[in-house]
């Protein structure tokens, strides 16, 4: 039975790519070519970007009519266990960390808070006893406090980093 | 020749300290780890890695990464046989007669077997490295740019073909996605900033350890967390035994076979250790007397996987080191801590830094009697460390994702570079498309765009030269016939004109 969401997913992506080689195309030959300078024409900068935009463009039209024929045959990566729920909540924890924490707070405290706070959402016991919950917040706690201590130590002393 | 052995024995006296073994100890097992863990792959290894080289010396630096490569790619095998499920890609090949083997009672046995096939594919690899590469260096010196041009785009779109299964489009369109990320920032003839759009932190380009710790870190990182499940549900039975030295002098003709498929796949731009992998394994299946014991616990076909596999490490360093273009993913990171480092892989690798190609050697087979040791003595060590929850796990590896390209230029930027990088290698990864020439197409876009635009100056416009001279043919007509191969329409028109010509052939001898 062809992979109809594979097929559909393939058709898209090859419009998106299209427009994107559009783009890339359009920007390198509405780059500057440094006629000031007196540059050999063959050498402007746009030049190898708009080579790459129209081979872009030539790839995408070839997914798009091949993109039938490899949901009906093609070999292709299995669904991932979980849904979107859980991929939004990887991706909050960790941008969260990476872009809101690091820099407003102490890198060992965010650190701490980020390493916790994901062994606890993720660890999270269905059936959750006040006994489990302790367990769980404290070894959350000890794992955030020796990484985040280890780590700063390592590239604050050993590699002289100013950390963020 | 007798250069070569001295500068060997030099580099062995220099690399052979305590401390340089010390080294050698630690980084060999945090790469099998790594390697054996599910989810974190070779790349991913050298890539945080290096982010961990800055305080060290520029030999101690590439010791510590070589040893991280060669032990994450061994890794590999461990959870392929314990578990069936491959630690990196390269071991996928391993898995389908060493997990069989293992639910027979002989995961030791298996273990063993694996990581003697792994450390003779290093040692063939390593013997052909030292031969080789200096002899591609000095034939190396006659590329020009026209040559380059076309090695770096063959480069790219074999890799492309090679790694995107059966979709080949798909490897080039990664190829071409990784070299349009290349042209971001400032251009290298005339120094014009290209697609900044006035970001001030785009001007320097996308720098490579950020872009490879996102690609390979931070989206196995999600890729993991969406596919976890529990893994140890095995442990290794205690009955096995230790292979002898005559199981494997029965097998030295796949070992041997399998060694210089594995360096030759190694030394093909972007392919990597999977490829070399499967391809030891299918030759090694094909010239076999028991083909039918393949993929039911056959000890042939654990030791041409595994062999294969480690033999492309040495393999992928030979382009890597002499022309600067990778033979594998990892070697593509390895390029970028080489210039970090301060060495200049190309041409005149040999001519600046000749013992440089030795020290590497002299490196391999550090790191390959660094994998013998820990394969034959820590079997159950690797068992425990397999039972670590990947959700305690991710978080550290996530944190290191953060700060190692932060280390490396002080720059918030290179954090949200990471994180952009993470998420599209994710989407890409989840639509199949190959990671390799996406990697491959950032490191070699700058080689490509030089010497096209050099090429074409010296040229005055003209695209003759690039078609004309004999090197630079050779790869056209390479890259063309890639291409066309590619194509399932070309590759059965060519098998049936071959079937007309045979038969036709047939007909009038009878």
């Amino acid at each position: 039975m062809p992979n109809l969401q594979r097929y559909s997913a393939d058709r898209i992506t090859a419009i998106v790519l299209l427009a994107f080689g559009a783009a890339v195309t359009y920007g390198g030959w509405v780059m500057d070519r440094l006629e000031i300078r007196r540059i050999h024409p063959a050498s402007i900068p746009g030049l190898f970007p708009i080579m790459l935009g129209i081979a872009l463009i030539v790839c995408a039209a070839v997914l798009y009519s091949q993109s039938t024929k490899y949901a009906e045959e093609g070999e292709h990566t299995g669904q991932p266990r979980h849904g979107l729920g859980r991929l939004t909540l990887i991706l909050l924890l960790t941008i969260a960390y990476a872009v809101g924490l690091v820099g407003t707070l102490p890198f060992w405290l965010a650190t701490l808070i980020f390493v916790a706070a994901f062994i606890c959402v993720f660890e999270w016991p269905r059936q959750a006893t006040t006994q489990t919950i302790v367990r769980l917040i404290t070894v959350a706690l000890v794992e955030g406090a020796i990484v985040s201590v280890g780590v700063s130590m390592l590239f604050e002393k050993a590699f002289l980093v100013r950390l963020p | 020749m007798f250069d070569g052995f001295a500068m060997i024995a030099q580099a062995a006296l220099e690399l052979f300290t305590l401390t340089s073994i010390l080294h050698v100890t630690w980084a060999t097992l945090l790469g099998i780890f790594i390697g054996s863990l599910p989810g974190l792959t070779a790349t991913m290894g050298v890539a945080l890695l290096t982010t961990l080289t800055y305080g060290l010396d520029q030999r101690t630096a590439i010791l510590v990464l070589i040893c991280m490569y060669v032990g994450a790619i061994y890794g590999g095998s461990r959870s392929a046989i314990l578990l069936n499920i491959p630690g990196t890609p390269a071991s996928a090949a391993t898995a389908l007669d060493g997990y069989p083997l293992a639910i027979q009672g002989r995961a030791q046995y298996a273990m063993t077997l694996a990581t003697s096939g792994s450390a003779l594919g290093t040692f063939v690899g390593l013997v052909v490295l030292a031969f080789l590469a200096p002899v591609l260096a000095e034939f190396a010196l006659n590329f020009g740019s026209y040559e380059f041009f076309w090695l770096a785009l063959f480069g790219i779109i074999v890799s492309g073909q090679l790694t995107a299964g059966g979709m080949p489009v798909k490897g080039y369109i990664a190829g071409i996605l990784g070299l349009i990320v290349s042209t971001i920032g400032s251009e290298g003839i005339h120094s014009h900033v290209r697609f900044a759009f006035d970001i001030q932190s785009l001007g320097g380009g996308i720098g490579l350890i950020p872009a490879m710790v996102g690609a390979f870190g931070f989206a196995e990182l999600i890729t993991v967390m969406m596919n976890s499940r529990s893994v140890l549900s095995k442990e290794p039975e205690k009955k096995g035994l230790l292979p002898k030295m005559a199981d494997l002098w029965r097998y030295k003709r796949t070992i041997f076979r399998s060694g210089i498929i594995g360096t030759l796949i190694g030394i093909i731009p972007g392919v990597g250790e999977d490829i070399g992998a499967w391809s030891s394994y299918a030759a090694a299946k094909r010239a076999s007397k028991n083909p039918e014991d393949y993929g039911k616990g056959s000890q042939e076909g654990l030791i041409a996987a595994e062999t294969g596999n480690s033999a492309v490490v040495p393999g992928a360093l030979i382009p890597a080191i002499t022309l600067g273009i990778p033979g594998s993913a990892p070697a593509a990171v390895l390029i970028a801590a080489l210039f970090i480092h301060g060495i200049r892989p190309g041409p005149m690798i040999m001519v600046e830094q000749p013992t440089f190609v030795f020290s590497v050697v002299v490196m391999l087979f550090m790191a390959m009697i660094a994998i013998t040791v820990y394969g034959l003595a820590l079997t159950k060590l690797f068992v425990k460390v397999l039972s670590v929850p990947r959700e305690r796990l991710m978080p550290v590896v996530f944190v290191l994702c953060v700060i190692g390209p932060f280390a490396l230029t002080q720059r918030v930027f290179d954090i949200w570079v990471m994180i952009v990088f993470g998420i599209i290698g994710y989407v890409l990864r989840r639509m199949d498309y190959p990671m390799a020439p996406l990697v491959l197409g950032i490191i070699l876009g700058n080689l490509l765009d030089k010497n096209m635009r050099r090429g074409l100056i010296i040229s005055d416009g003209d695209l003759t030269p690039f078609l004309t001279r004999p090197i630079s043919a050779t790869f056209m007509v390479l890259t063309v016939l890639t291409i066309l191969l590619g194509f399932s329409s070309v590759r059965n028109f060519l098998g049936r004109t071959w079937i007309k010509l045979t038969a036709g052939f047939g007909g009038s001898t009878k």
